[in-house]
């Protein structure tokens, strides 16, 4: 009997992870065929850019890797940029671990994979304001395992489609595009605002600079003005104590 | 090479994510840095659209840039529908036009 509970638990929390995700497919259906087309026009191979999703599984850190990749930069910077853009993740990371302590290493380890921003933002509501339950780390694989194979799927389906685009059409001006609909919505964010202020001044002031390192000094900067503004923004606010925004 | 910088991005994403939940990180993150991370996406992806839309071929170039047209266009259209595939067409189309009619 007991069995029976914990398998039906396992199952309900598995759908309603799944069913908590759909809604966000809207966002990532488009995401992922524009990241195969990309692919395909920035040179890489079918199977390449297949892989890259599998092994990646991060939305806009690959579409950054393709575009730094066909500016012919070094597998170094390439693949350090990635990283840095993915650090956030380890909010996340320490934000639902408490929730994972008790799982086997097979489990944290796939649990891990699967943490993608839209999965960790459904899943991080269910474990903070439903009831506990010992099998609420199947929400995380219900979340996970619908995302991924939504970016699976897609990423094929865009591969195909970038194939039957000749490339003469010049489809590279669709990554700042694409970049462009994820900054936009933060710009009415004050310390947003600033960050994205100061990151875009000084890419171009320092464009000159050898191996794109004008990209990482400009992120730089724009961190640190963002978290500056924040804090003269809270000392402003203070008086007022209210809870504010959660990023 | 590429394979190279796939499995080492591969690596970085998924050692981050597995950072605190496989106990890796010994203590909790400072709230500095902390606080910081979470303009790393807005910064990074801001001095990419900069450098891509103002700079062709190691120029910044201002005017005569048929990319500043159709970026504030979709920018505006992003604003007002928030719809990504929108967004994308409307930039295309307009470079392609200011490509092809007015410059």
């Amino acid at each position: 009997m007991a069995n029976n509970h914990s398998d039906i638990r396992r199952i309900d929390e598995f759908i309603l992870g799944i069913r908590h995700e759909a809604p966000l497919l809207v966002g990532v259906i488009p995401f992922g065929l524009i990241f195969g087309v990309l692919g395909i026009e920035a040179g890489l191979t079918p199977f390449q850019v297949m892989t890259m999703s599998v092994i990646i599984f991060g939305g806009a850190s690959q579409i950054i890797f393709l575009e730094l990749f066909a500016s012919g930069a070094s597998p170094y910077l390439v693949s350090s940029t990635v990283g840095v853009v993915n650090l956030r993740h380890a909010l996340y990371s320490a934000r639902v671990s408490p929730y994972f302590s008790q799982l086997t290493l097979g489990w944290k380890v796939i649990l891990s994979y699967l943490l993608t921003d839209e999965a960790y933002a459904m899943t991080i509501r269910r474990l903070e304001n439903r009831p506990h339950n010992p099998e609420m780390h199947y929400h995380l694989l219900g979340t996970g395992l619908c995302l991924w194979s939504s970016w699976q799927i897609t990423t094929f389906l865009g591969i195909m489609l970038g194939a039957a685009i000749p490339p003469s059409l010049g489809l590279g001006f669709a990554i700042p595009l694409t970049f462009m609909t994820i900054v936009v919505p933060y710009l009415a964010n004050w310390p947003h605002f600033v960050a994205i202020l100061v990151s875009g001044s000084i890419a171009i002031m320092t464009y000159h600079m050898p191996w794109k390192l004008n990209l990482i000094i400009a992120a730089i900067a724009g961190m640190l003005a963002g978290y500056l503004a924040e804090i003269l923004h809270k000392n402003n606010d203070a008086d007022k104590s209210t809870t504010g925004y959660s990023q | 090479m590429i394979w190279f910088a796939i499995i080492i991005s591969g690596l970085f994403t998924f050692l981050t994510r597995f950072s605190f939940i496989g106990g890796l990180a010994g203590r909790p993150l400072p709230p500095t840095v902390r606080a910081m991370l979470g303009y790393v996406t807005t910064a990074v992806l801001t001095a990419i659209i900069a450098s891509e839309v103002l700079v062709i071929n190691d120029h910044f170039i201002i005017a005569d840039n048929p990319q500043i047209p159709a970026f504030v266009l979709a920018a505006v259209i992003a604003l007002i529908f928030r719809n990504i595939v929108l967004t994308i067409a409307t930039g295309l189309l307009t470079l392609w036009v200011c490509q092809h009619m007015i410059y």
